[in-house]
């Protein structure tokens, strides 16, 4: 029984998969402060926070604090026929509803379904009471910007918004992969409910094969459109926007979550830091080398773009559990 | 690599604490000589008198003889049960008898006696240093022969003059008595002699003769003698019956002699003595269609009664700021507290190591120490009822869009309802172990329904399953280990070895291998590279 436990945990590293207990004892607790995490468990913070450095966020139309604020939604309401309301401190995609349109009192949810407006009032409420926050305790609500899906998705996500994940090791982006929502997801992109993972090759932005329910699939479920070989628009700036949150989070280990607007590009929808394992299932390769080639480097001393490249580096499959020979500070390849 | 470093700092750390362990530890086990475990208790036993009647519709009153702490006995614990009845326990001649009564009693009614005894083989040193008799007032009642036997007592002066063997001595004398019954005279089924006597001649005599000729001839002899009832304790036994012996007085120490098992001045483990004297083990009034049996059953346990006994012996520091100095609800309270830590090793192992999901952190914990008080099966039967009940109310209330606190506020107030319903029936239907469910941590079970309802909405019946299922696992499990009645004994005794605990939990913290489920959420991959699974 023992033997064949190591056994399995022998195949498990001999992939170089990262698990649970290594990312935080081994990674996650060693390089992300505590102090630093209200910034990226609060979205109204990061999104405050995404601003100040310039980058790209969905418009925020409004914060409701308190319960007697709540009426706020409908003003808002008025001047934006499409809107998403969500926790401020949610986790895991949960306690978010899209408004894809509304009238006469009545508005109707990305999944076509359609409530009145005391029941997204009382939705409202249970977010204020911490229904979806971490820990439970009192919440704020956010309604911000709805994005639109990016041409290039369209035919691969089922009434949602596809997003890029991002983890970035030491401000070095070292694995990717793009969430795409699907009929059972609900239109969410978590994985956990039913969206399907798609690994990315980090240095063309070129998607691979996908993963549902941690079964390895090829094509959209619901669209039986062909997942692999997209071309992420955008891909340059995404790995910046990546690349960038770590001096903007001062977080060493962290997921960060890109969503492209059909008209206005890349914006950061969130930070996680602590940021799922699933992504290694997505792309088919472990984690661990990656994160091991980071730490072999002096990562505070390289740019922005330098630390991309070393991302790109180290993602190439046949190089990726070689040494880096290295000479100059910019000596590995672009 | 400071990965590394960091690691071995916290390794030096536990091994530490693990020093701090083994520091008192082994002073008290080499130079105090504390056993390492508590001494396994032979000979325990549970005797359950099960008694009823039918109640005559007025008042009804049974009176019963029960065990007492006697020569190479003790009772450890006693239990007195009956609905219907109140009972008062009473001394009476030497013996000690339990009167169950009441009023208007109507139907069926049932009374339950329990008694935990420990015992010990009686040999004839062991007799004579604890059973002297110091109540000189009552020996000449154990003289006495009947007046009508006036006549026949002649006779069995002459036979005792008679009787073969050295018998100088009155150990010798009696002795002589006990062998002729034992081994000369023939044991009958029944016979049709009623003379007392008869037998001395027939050379036959059943088992009741031979008793009552044993302490007549005693009698006769000039030794006080009385009869002796008791039960023989077996393995398991269902309607036990109660048997007797005769005790006679020699040089001031009662002797036990049975000439049907053939025991002379020393009795086995495996006899309990019940009551001395010559009344009925059972009385009764206005009990009509009466009847009761015994159950014996021998326990396998650990007392730790006698290794607290063994632990204070030596006068140290470490016996007086030991915990069995507290008074003993403290003590009982402490042996479970002490294994709580351990609980929570387990559910890091389950959490951490295998990759169990469980609700909350240290719910399973929770959980397994309300087992202790419903014992297992109907902690789960209980629990899993509880909580099913608390969601269809939670989902009931669903519609309503209730606040947050409001709503949990319902959902508790709702399980106190359903914990009270339940104690309420538990106890009509005579089963106790359902009222133990008052002992289930409440608040912690109202936050397990609401989270389980918010996951069976978001995540769906499999994840709420899945998570349900692995916090009763992790709490079974924990309930196993913290219930091993050693263990218990040995943290109580060694409470020291927290800081064992303290050191298994920071390497358990330090834990950076991969966690047995995760070679199932994983498998996918590592099947694709034996190239055993076509991935378009």
């Amino acid at each position: 029984m023992v033997a064949g436990v190591g056994m399995w945990f022998d195949l498990l590293k001999k992939r170089g998969i990262l698990g649970i207990n290594r990312r935080n004892a081994g990674f996650m607790l060693l390089v992300n402060p505590r102090k630093y995490y209200p910034l990226v468990d609060d979205k109204l913070l990061s999104k405050q926070l995404a601003i100040q450095r310039g980058i790209m966020v969905p418009e925020l139309y409004g914060v409701i604090r308190y319960h007697h604020e709540i009426r706020n939604v409908l003003t808002i309401a008025v001047s934006h026929d499409q809107f998403v309301v969500k926790p401020s401190r949610g986790s895991g995609g949960e306690g978010i509803v899209v408004i894809a349109g509304h009238g006469e009192g009545r508005f109707e949810k990305a999944s076509g379904e359609t409530i009145s407006s005391d029941d997204l009032m009382h939705y409202i409420s249970g977010i204020l009471s911490g229904l979806y926050s971490l820990g439970g305790q009192d919440d704020k609500a956010l309604i911000e910007y709805m994005v639109e899906v990016a041409p290039v998705f369209e035919k691969i996500a089922y009434r949602g918004v596809p997003d890029v994940r991002v983890i970035v090791y030491k401000g070095v982006p070292v694995i990717s992969m793009v969430r795409l929502p699907t009929k059972e997801s609900d239109g969410k992109a978590n994985l956990h409910q039913g969206a399907i993972g798609v690994g990315v090759d980090l240095s063309e932005g070129i998607t691979l094969l996908g993963v549902h329910h941690d079964r390895v699939v090829s094509r959209h479920p619901d669209t039986n459109h062909p997942i692999e070989g997209i071309r992420i628009p955008y891909w340059d700036e995404i790995l910046e926007i990546a690349a960038l949150s770590h001096e903007m989070t001062d977080l060493g280990y962290i997921g960060v979550d890109v969503v492209i607007d059909r008209e206005k590009g890349p914006m950061v929808l969130e930070f996680n830091a602590r940021p799922g394992l699933s992504i290694q299932i997505a792309n088919q390769r472990g984690l661990f080398p990656r994160l091991m080639a980071v730490d072999a480097e002096k990562t505070e001393e390289l740019t922005l773009e330098e630390r991309i490249h070393l991302g790109q580096f180290i993602a190439q499959p046949e190089r990726s559990r070689g040494k880096i020979e290295r000479t100059s500070h910019s000596a590995f390849p672009p | 690599m400071d990965i590394i470093r960091r690691k071995g700092g916290v390794l030096l750390l536990a091994s530490i604490f693990f020093i701090l362990f083994l520091g008192p530890f082994t002073y008290k086990l080499l130079f105090l000589k504390y056993p390492i475990l508590s001494k396994f208790v032979e000979n325990l036993w549970t005797i359950e008198v099960k008694i009823q009647f039918r109640g005559s519709g007025g008042q009804g009153i049974v009176r019963h003889h029960i065990p007492g702490d006697d020569v190479g006995q003790m009772v450890l614990g006693e239990e007195f049960v009956s609905r219907d009845l109140d009972f008062f326990i009473g001394k009476e001649t030497g013996n000690t008898f339990v009167q169950w009564s009441g009023d208007r009693l109507k139907g069926i009614v049932h009374v339950f006696y329990r008694a935990t005894v420990q015992t010990w083989p009686r040999t004839r040193g062991l007799l004579s240093s604890a059973a002297k008799e110091k109540d000189h007032s009552r020996i000449s009642h154990y003289l006495i022969t009947k007046p009508e036997m006036k006549s026949i007592s002649v006779e069995a002066q002459e036979f005792l003059e008679g009787l073969p063997g050295k018998r100088e001595t009155d150990l010798e004398k009696i002795e002589a008595i006990y062998e002729f019954l034992a081994y000369s005279v023939e044991t009958v089924p029944f016979s049709k002699e009623s003379s007392l006597i008869a037998p001395l001649k027939t050379k036959k005599a059943t088992i009741t003769q031979k008793k009552n000729l044993l302490i007549y001839l005693s009698r006769v002899a000039g030794f006080p003698a009385r009869v002796v009832h008791g039960l023989t304790l077996g393995e398991v036994m269902r309607q036990a019956k109660i048997r007797s012996w005769a005790e006679i007085l020699i040089e001031g120490t009662w002797l036990p002699v049975d000439v049907e098992n053939r025991f002379f001045a020393q009795l086995p483990e495996n006899v309990l003595i019940l009551y001395r004297g010559d009344r009925l083990f059972m009385t009764s009034s206005g009990a009509e269609e009466l009847d009761y049996s015994f159950t014996i059953k021998q326990e396998r346990q650990w007392a730790f009664s006698l290794f607290y006994a063994s632990a204070t012996r030596v006068g140290s520091i470490f016996h007086e700021w030991s915990l069995f100095v507290l008074p003993v609800e403290a003590q009982q309270v402490f042996r479970v507290i002490l294994m709580i830590p351990l609980g929570a090793v387990v559910v890091a192992i389950f959490r951490n190591v295998i990759g169990i999901k469980t609700f909350g952190t240290f719910m399973p914990v929770l959980i397994a120490l309300a087992f202790r008080n419903t014992r297992l099966d109907w902690g789960l039967v209980l629990f899993s009822g509880v909580i099913t009940l608390g969601l269809l109310s939670r989902w009931s209330m669903d519609r309503l869009k209730l606040l947050l606190v409001p709503r949990l506020s319902v959902i508790v107030t709702v399980l106190v309802i359903i914990l009270a319903v339940g104690s309420l029936i538990g106890h009509h239907a005579g089963m106790y172990r359902i009222l133990a469910v008052a002992l289930f941590p409440m608040v912690i079970m109202t936050m397990t329904i609401e989270r389980l309802s918010i996951i069976l909405m978001e995540r769906g019946a499999r994840e709420a399953i899945k998570v349900s299922l692995g916090t009763l696992l992790v709490a079974t499990s924990g309930y196993l280990v913290m219930s091993i009645r050693s263990l218990e004994d040995f943290f109580f005794a060694f409470p020291e070895v927290l800081f064992a605990l303290i050191g298994i939990q920071i390497a358990l913290g330090r834990y950076t291998g991969y966690r047995l489920m995760e070679y199932l959420r994983f498998h996918s991959f590592i099947e694709d590279d034996t190239g055993g699974k076509a991935s378009r």
